[in-house]
C-alpha cells in the first residue's frame, strides 16, 4: 500500500522519466548496428511502455489496465523476443544492414523531429495543459518512423514499425485515452499476428535473396 | 441475426479449410462455395433490411447503414465471383504443377480470413475496430501476394506489408488524435462510435480535427492506393493470383475509402467541407495524373490494371472532394469500378493461364485463342475507360462537371489525363487481342469456372449501365446523404 501511494504521489515525475526513457531508447536504435541489440532495445522499450501503463493503472485505480500491461509484456517482450531471437539464430543475421543517411545527418534529423514534436502548434492535441510526456511520445513516434525509412535492413524496418506502434500506444496513454478490454485484446491479438507474420516474412526474404538488406530487392521495376 | 452470420461464416469456413486432408481436395471448393452463397444471401437480406430502414445491429459494435450496406454488397458480389473463379484458376495451376495441395489449402483459408476482415471493417461502428480489421486485411493478404514464392512476389509482399503497416499506423494515430479531441470534453472514449463522434462536432477542437483528418488521409489513403502513397499497389496487385488481385482492386480499396469517408463526415461537421475537399481533390488529381503517364507506357497487363486502380481511386477522391452531385456519382463509380475491375483481373488471369506471361508484347492474337475472355475483356476495357453507353461514362462526366465551377484547372488537367488513359488502354488492347497468336498455343478457354464469373459480372455491368434498380438507387442516395452530413 505504501508503495502504491508513493507511486501515485510521484506519478507525474515517474511518467516523465519513463517517457524520456521511451524516447531515448528510440534514438539508441538509430545508433545500433547489431540486429540482436536492436531487438533487445525494442524489448526494453516495451518494458518501459508496460511500466507507463502500470503507473496509470495504479493512479487511475483501473485493474483492467493490468491486463493490458500483461498483454504488452507477453506479446511485445515475450513473443517478439522469442520469434526474432529464433530468426536471428537460425538465419545467422547478427549484423544489421546500413542506413541511407550517414550518422551525423541522422542525428540532425532526429534533433529536428524532436523540436518539431515539441512545437507549440501541437499543444491543442495534448489538451488544455502543456504535456511533456505526450510531446516526448510524439517525438518517439516521429523518430521511429524515421528509423523505418532510413534503415536498409528488413529487421530494422520491422523494429522501426513496432517502435512506432509503442510510441502511439504511449501517446494514447499520456492523453488518457482508454478502450474497452475487448478492443485491447483485439489490438494485442492483431499485434501478435503481425509479429509472427513479419518474422516469417524476414525468414522468407533471407531464403529468397540471401540477405535481408532491402536494397537487394530490386526485381520489380517499370520496364 | 444477419450480422453474426456474415461474420461467422467466413471464420468457420477458414477453420474448416485448415482441417481438410490432402485426399479430399474438392472439400475446399465445396466449403468455399457454400460459404460464399451463405455470405451473399445474408448480405442481400441485410441490404434489404437497410433499404427498408430496419435497424441492423449486433452487440453495439456492429451495425449497417446505407454506406456500409453498399460496400458490403460489393464485397459479397465480388467475393462470390472471385471464389468461383479461384476454383477454376487453382485447378488449372495445380494441373500445370505450379502449386500443390498445401498452397491451395493455404489460399482458401486466407481467402476466407480476408473476406472476414473486410466484412468486419465495413460493419463495425468503432473507429478502433475499423483499424484492427483493416490491419487484418493486410495480414491475411500478405501471404496471398507472395503466393508463388518467387523473388518478385516476395518483394511485392514485403513492400505491401511495410508500407501499409506504416500507413495504417498513421491512420491509427489519426484515430487517437480524434479521440483526444473528444476526451478533452471530459467524455469517455471507450465506447465512441462513428455516429457519436458526429454528435460532438460542434465543440471539438478544429486544429486537432485537422491533424486527425490529415493523418487518416495519409493512413487510409495508403490503403486506398492514393498517390503518392500508392507505390506498393502496382507490385502487389500485379503479383497476386488473379482472383486476389480482383478483390484487392475491386473491393479492398473501397473498404479503405469507407474508413476515410467516416473521418470526412466528422471533419466536415466540425470544419465545413472546404478543408477535406481541397485535400481530397489534391490527392485525387495527383493519383490520376501519375497513373495516366505510367498506363501509357506500361508493358505488363496486370500492372496496367493496377495503375488503373490508382487512377480510379483518384476519381473517387475527386468525386468525394467535389461534393454535391459528385458524391453520389463517386459512389456509383465505386460500384461500376468494382465489377469492371474484377472482370478485367479475371480476364487477365485467363490470359496468364494461356500465355504464361504477364508481359503485353508476349500476348498476341488473344481473340483467336480465348474468344469469350477476349470479348469480355475488350468490353471491360471500353467500360473502364468511360466510353458510353457504360455507366462509368456517366459517373466520370458527372464528377468532372460537378467540379468545374470551383476547380476548373483541376478538371481540365484530369480530363487530359483521362484521355491519356484511354489512349494507353487502346494501344495495349489492340496489341494484345489482334494479330496472329503463337503457333504452339492451344485454342480455347480453360474451364467454365474461369469463364462464368466473367459472364456474370458482364451481365451485371451491362444491366446496371442500362438501369439502376430502385433499391440500389435508394441505397446510393442515402449513402450520399450520410457522406454529405444530412
Amino acid at each position: 500500500m505504501v508503495v502504491l501511494e508513493t507511486i501515485t504521489t510521484s506519478a507525474p515525475t515517474l511518467l516523465v522519466i519513463l517517457a524520456e526513457g521511451l524516447f531515448v531508447l528510440t534514438v539508441l536504435m538509430h545508433l545500433e548496428r547489431r540486429n540482436r541489440a536492436l531487438t533487445t532495445l525494442y524489448a526494453l522499450q516495451s518494458i518501459v511502455l508496460a511500466l507507463i501503463l502500470l503507473v496509470f493503472s495504479i493512479v487511475d485505480r483501473d485493474p483492467s489496465l493490468l491486463i493490458v500491461v500483461a498483454l504488452t509484456l507477453v506479446v511485445k517482450v515475450g513473443l517478439a523476443s522469442q520469434y526474432f531471437g529464433r530468426l536471428l539464430s537460425s538465419q545467422h543475421l547478427s549484423k544489421a544492414s546500413g542506413a541511407y543517411l550517414p550518422l551525423p545527418v541522422t542525428l540532425l534529423v532526429i534533433a529536428g523531429l524532436t523540436m518539431f514534436a515539441h512545437a507549440e502548434r501541437f499543444q491543442p492535441l495534448f489538451g488544455t495543459e502543456p504535456s511533456a510526456t505526450a510531446a516526448l511520445a510524439l517525438g518517439s513516434i516521429l523518430t521511429a518512423f524515421f528509423l523505418t525509412i532510413n534503415r536498409q535492413g528488413a529487421l530494422s524496418q520491422i523494429i522501426g514499425i513496432l517502435t512506432l506502434e509503442n510510441g502511439i500506444i504511449a501517446f494514447a496513454a499520456f492523453l488518457g485515452l482508454k478502450q474497452s478490454l475487448l478492443v485491447e485484446l483485439g489490438l494485442a491479438f492483431d499485434l501478435a499476428v503481425w509479429i509472427i507474420v513479419a518474422a516469417v516474412f524476414i525468414r522468407m526474404v533471407q531464403q529468397q535473396f540471401g540477405s535481408i538488406t532491402t536494397t537487394e530487392m530490386d526485381q520489380l521495376k517499370e520496364e | 441475426m444477419l450480422i453474426p452470420i456474415i461474420l461467422s461464416v467466413p471464420l468457420l469456413a477458414a477453420l474448416a479449410s485448415v482441417l481438410v486432408p490432402r485426399s479430399q481436395r474438392n472439400w475446399l471448393e465445396w466449403i468455399a462455395s457454400i460459404a460464399v452463397v451463405a455470405e451473399l444471401s445474408a448480405i442481400v437480406a441485410e441490404t434489404a433490411q437497410v433499404v427498408d430502414h430496419q435497424s441492423v445491429s449486433w452487440l453495439n459494435v456492429f451495425a449497417a447503414d446505407a454506406l456500409s450496406a453498399l460496400i458490403l454488397l460489393l464485397i459479397g458480389i465480388v467475393g462470390a465471383t472471385a471464389t468461383a473463379y479461384s476454383i477454376g484458376y487453382l485447378r488449372a495451376e495445380q494441373r500445370k504443377e505450379i502449386i500443390g495441395f498445401r498452397r491451395v489449402r493455404q489460399y482458401f483459408t486466407l481467402l476466407h480470413l480476408f473476406l472476414l476482415a473486410m466484412f468486419a471493417a465495413v460493419l463495425t461502428t468503432s473507429p478502433v475496430v475499423t483499424w484492427i480489421a483493416i490491419e487484418a486485411t493486410t495480414l491475411s493478404t500478405a501471404f496471398l501476394i507472395s503466393f508463388y514464392n518467387k523473388p518478385t512476389s516476395m518483394e511485392a509482399a514485403w513492400k505491401y506489408l511495410v508500407i501499409n503497416s506504416v500507413g495504417l499506423l498513421f491512420g491509427f494515430l489519426g484515430t487517437l488524435v480524434l479521440f483526444s479531441a473528444v476526451s478533452q470534453l471530459g467524455v469517455a472514449t471507450s465506447d465512441l462510435s462513428w455516429h457519436s463522434l458526429q454528435s460532438f462536432a460542434g465543440v471539438l477542437n478544429p486544429t486537432a480535427i485537422k491533424v486527425a483528418f490529415v493523418l487518416a488521409l495519409v493512413g487510409y489513403g495508403t490503403k486506398a492506393g492514393l498517390a503518392p502513397m500508392h507505390t506498393w499497389l502496382p507490385d502487389a496487385h500485379g503479383k497476386a493470383p488473379a482472383p486476389i488481385s480482383a478483390l484487392l482492386s475491386g473491393v479492398l480499396l473501397n473498404v479503405a475509402f469507407l474508413a476515410l469517408l467516416r473521418f470526412k463526415i466528422v471533419t466536415d461537421a466540425v470544419l465545413g467541407t472546404q478543408f477535406t475537399s481541397d485535400l481530397l481533390v489534391l490527392f485525387g488529381a495527383l493519383s490520376i495524373v501519375i497513373a495516366s503517364g505510367i498506363i501509357l507506357t506500361q508493358k505488363n497487363y496486370k500492372r496496367l490494371l493496377a495503375y488503373s486502380s490508382v487512377e480510379h481511386s483518384g476519381i473517387l477522391a475527386l468525386g468525394f472532394g467535389f461534393g454535391g452531385v459528385a458524391t453520389m456519382a463517386a459512389l456509383l463509380h465505386a460500384v461500376y469500378q468494382s465489377l469492371i475491375k474484377s472482370l478485367l483481373f479475371f480476364g487477365a488471369g485467363n490470359l496468364l493461364l494461356k500465355y504464361h506471361s504477364t508481359k503485353i508484347p508476349n500476348v498476341r492474337g488473344a481473340l483467336t485463342l480465348l474468344p469469350v475472355t477476349s470479348v469480355l475483356f475488350i468490353g471491360g476495357v471500353l467500360a473502364l475507360t468511360g466510353l458510353p453507353p457504360f455507366g462509368l461514362f456517366l459517373t466520370k462526366f458527372s464528377i468532372l462537371s460537378a467540379g468545374f465551377a470551383h476547380y476548373p484547372w483541376v478538371v481540365l488537367l484530369v480530363t487530359i489525363a483521362l484521355a491519356v488513359v484511354f489512349l494507353g488502354f487502346l494501344r495495349h488492347g489492340s496489341a494484345m487481342f489482334f494479330g496472329s497468336p503463337p503457333a504452339e498455343t492451344l485454342r480455347g478457354e480453360t474451364s467454365r469456372w474461369t469463364v462464368l464469373p466473367l459472364v456474370v459480372l458482364a451481365l451485371l455491368i451491362i444491366g446496371l449501365s442500362v438501369v439502376v434498380p430502385q433499391p440500389l438507387l435508394q441505397l446510393l442516395t442515402e449513402a450520399a446523404a450520410l457522406i454529405s452530413g444530412q
